[in-house]
């Protein structure tokens, strides 16, 4: 299974998914903000991120922007995880460098489908 | 007639603890800490006149309480980041008086499973 960064600044949501990925084989490391995120990415090189996008410090769209911009993570593919429904979000996520995105509350199986595609589809996968 | 949400939908509730191993009342416990933390912070940023940062509590716990049954106090934040993100000042304000009852409510829905009152600081578990 693969090492997944989760990037969530809510407590209960990060415990929740952290929960169910882990119970799924997945490793899981995790980030409470963008700069948390950027730091944690660069060291820890992980296979996969899942990028909130309402974070505080810098939010999910510009930490995308910079890990695409970083060449130790510009290859990591990034899910973007939000409950934005706002019209052009998700335009905006793949704009800056989202491989894709899912919507809260999380369909589970529907991300794990989208994470294992991404995986598959990476240079490490 | 649009129907009342219920204060705590104990079947996604159930599905929830079963989908990361938790008990019931262990699921309970985690949302009402949450529910209680975060409504702490929502009042401070409201309190400052920090809408941006209203609007992002509301949204993170908007979607844990979707995840957790809690539909009405879900539909409430939902309300209230909206409101904020827009730098509606006044109604955030005014939806925000109406979260400590709507998770009062949830309380007494998972009153049995987990004690409403919170428990003194210093037999807080870490």
């Amino acid at each position: 299974m693969a090492r997944l960064l989760l990037v969530e600044d809510n407590d209960l949501n990060r415990d929740m998914l952290t929960r169910r990925l882990e119970r799924k084989g997945h490793v899981l490391l995790v980030a409470r903000g963008g700069e948390d995120a950027l730091r944690v990415a660069v060291a820890e090189r992980p296979d996969l991120i899942l990028m909130d996008l309402s974070l505080p410090d810098v939010d999910g769209w510009e930490a995308t922007r910079r890990l695409k911009a970083e060449p130790a993570t510009r290859d990591t593919p990034v899910i973007a995880l939000t409950a934005h429904a706002m019209a052009g979000d998700r335009e905006r996520a793949l704009q800056a460098g989202c491989a894709d995105y899912a919507t809260k509350p999380v369909d589970f199986p529907a991300l794990l489908a989208k994470i294992a595609a991404h995986l598959k589809g990476s240079p490490r996968g | 007639m649009t129907a009342r949400p219920p204060a705590v939908d104990l079947a996604v509730l159930r599905e929830m603890a079963e989908a990361c191993g938790w008990t019931l009342e262990e699921m309970a416990r985690r949302y009402l800490e949450e529910a209680r933390r975060e409504a702490r912070r929502l009042r401070e940023a409201l309190d400052r006149g920090a809408l941006d940062e209203a609007a992002r509590v509301a949204h993170g716990w908007s979607g844990a309480s979707g995840m957790a049954g809690a539909t009405a106090v879900g539909r409430l934040l939902e309300r209230l980041e909206r409101a904020a993100a827009r730098g509606r000042a006044a109604e955030a304000g005014r939806l925000a008086a109406r979260v400590p009852d709507a998770v009062r409510e949830v309380e007494e829905a998972l009153r049995g499973l987990v004690p409403v009152t919170p428990p003194p600081p210093s037999a807080s578990p870490s």
